[in-house]
């Protein structure tokens, strides 16, 4: 800030008058009342015209033609005979079905489900002549494994849902390359066994003797922050209120304002800090020297210019 | 009370949206938040205080009026500034052939409020320089004064941002050198 919008900023504000105001706020109190019985005013039509709407969308969305019914939930179960035509397509496909275990259960009585539980059969081992040297995989597999095992079961998996030769083969290359990096991996129990506890336990230690340190220095900075602010208000109310100050910066964190001050060549007896209120939070300003006039002030505020600093008439602070 | 501290939460949109739904208060709060600094701004753009007690009621009238219709594109603040200088520009070219005097006594005023005598003749140099200021480099000089970015600024003086900047740059080594030369 230089040192012509300090001496702006001096000039005293003007405020709108009292008179203005109540004339303004009473036009708009007036308008608001005038608005509101506007909307109070009833309309007769609107109801009318919001259920002719509501009828005709219910109308469109019943006689639309192109909505597909299968998909809605409200269906009705397929008949018997129709579950028999739709295995057999299936078992004519060749495609593997999975078996719904309620269907099984609704249709249990009847002989189709015999019929696609043979062809399902059938499918599985068309599709695949690895099913049977993978499925001990999978059994074998303990919980907890290392992800080299899970890739594994993830690719026996693929390999049972494929029908097709090329890729069951390239399949079982993977499993293959796979099962030999598996071995050389370290077993996940060995990792949390060996050494980890007493890293953890030394990592919380240290985390913890961090945190009690911070602590005690925050409750330090909150005692040290009090009493700057106490004598900073005692030696503001001691000075006449048309004097002149300098808030040389303002910051969130006590100590570091104080470190920045100490650096400077300032005669920092003459510096003050005053607790002030940031948007969200609480700061801290850094108050220097008292002036009797503005000119005295600006003089010296020109001399310290790198601060950017604010001259304030104590007033303002009283 | 708790009803008044509850409308001082609330933003400035907020507060005009509320106000368009028949709240009074909202308006209430929202007019005490911005109406020194729009007076103040009138003012310092031009000196005269009944012309400048008519363009506050003027701009005020029309943010009642538009507080249905209006759509956030930018701050209320910034708005609220533009309503203002478009109606100052209406009344200058109004009066155009007229030669408005700046108030002197209302300058006296501004600068004998509990000031030392060398404290107000430096004021009084100031306002001075400030009033022989072309009144685009004025208002930029106010504008920024009273908080405003150079971006807002340019939306609230309709150019661009390199212009606001310019005229600042202006403003600035004017006074100062108006200043230099009278003291």
């Amino acid at each position: 800030m230089n040192s012509l919008e300090q001496l702006y900023r001096a000039t005293p504000d003007q405020r709108s008058p009292a008179a203005l105001d109540q004339q303004i706020l009473q036009h708009a109190q007036q308008h608001a009342e005038r608005r509101s019985r506007g909307r109070q005013r009833p309309i007769t039509w609107l109801p009318l015209v919001a259920s002719a709407a509501v009828a005709c969308l219910a109308l469109v969305l019943v006689l639309k033609p192109g909505v597909d019914r299968s998909s809605q939930p409200y269906a009705p179960p397929a008949s018997a005979d129709a579950t028999e035509e739709q295995a057999e397509r299936s078992a004519q496909q060749g495609l593997p079905r999975k078996i719904d275990q309620s269907m099984q259960n609704a249709t249990a009585s009847q002989p189709t489900t015999e019929a696609l539980q043979d062809e399902d059969s059938a499918a599985i081992a068309r599709s695949a002549s690895v099913s049977p040297s993978t499925t001990p995989v999978d059994a074998q597999a303990p919980a907890g494994q290392s992800a080299l095992q899970q890739e594994i079961a993830e690719l026996t998996d693929r390999t049972e849902l494929s029908l097709q030769p090329t890729a069951v083969a390239e399949n079982q290359q993977r499993r293959a390359a796979a099962e030999k990096l598996a071995p050389s991996q370290p077993e996940t129990s060995q990792i949390t066994t060996t050494g980890a506890p007493s890293v953890v336990d030394d990592s919380r230690q240290s985390g913890l003797k961090a945190l009690a340190a911070d602590i005690s220095d925050s409750a330090q900075t909150t005692d040290e922050a009090q009493a700057d602010d106490a004598a900073a208000r005692a030696w503001i109310d001691r000075q006449p209120s048309n004097a002149y100050t300098i808030q040389l910066a303002v910051a969130r964190n006590l100590v570091s304002l104080k470190r920045d001050i100490a650096r400077t060549s300032l005669d920092n007896s003459r510096v003050y800090f005053i607790k002030v209120p940031l948007r969200e939070d609480t700061g801290y300003a850094a108050l220097y020297g008292s002036w009797d006039s503005l000119r005295a002030a600006y003089n010296a505020a020109e001399r310290i210019a790198k601060f950017e600093p604010w001259v304030r008439q104590f007033s303002e602070l009283q | 009370m708790v009803g008044k501290l509850q409308q001082l939460l609330f933003s400035d949109v907020s507060l005009l949206r509320k106000y368009a739904g028949g709240d009074t208060a909202a308006f209430d709060t929202l007019y005490r938040r911005h109406k020194d600094a729009l007076f103040n701004f009138l003012f310092r753009s031009l000196p005269h205080r009944a012309i400048v007690e008519e363009i506050a009621q003027e701009t005020w009238l029309s943010v009642i009026q538009r507080a249905a219709s209006y759509t956030p594109d930018a701050a209320f603040r910034t708005w609220l500034f533009t309503i203002a200088r478009n109606k100052l520009i209406d009344h200058q070219r109004r009066r155009a052939n007229q030669t408005i005097n700046v108030d002197q006594e209302q300058l006296d005023a501004i600068s004998s409020q509990d000031m030392t005598a060398e404290d107000q003749t430096l004021l009084r140099q100031l306002l001075s320089a400030l009033d022989q200021l072309p009144s685009d480099q004025r208002e930029a000089f106010v504008l920024q004064q009273e908080g405003f970015s150079n971006k807002q600024i340019a939306e609230i003086t309709g150019v661009g941002g390199e212009t606001v900047k310019s005229r600042l740059r202006y403003a600035r080594a004017t006074t100062r050198v108006r200043m230099g030369a009278s003291s």
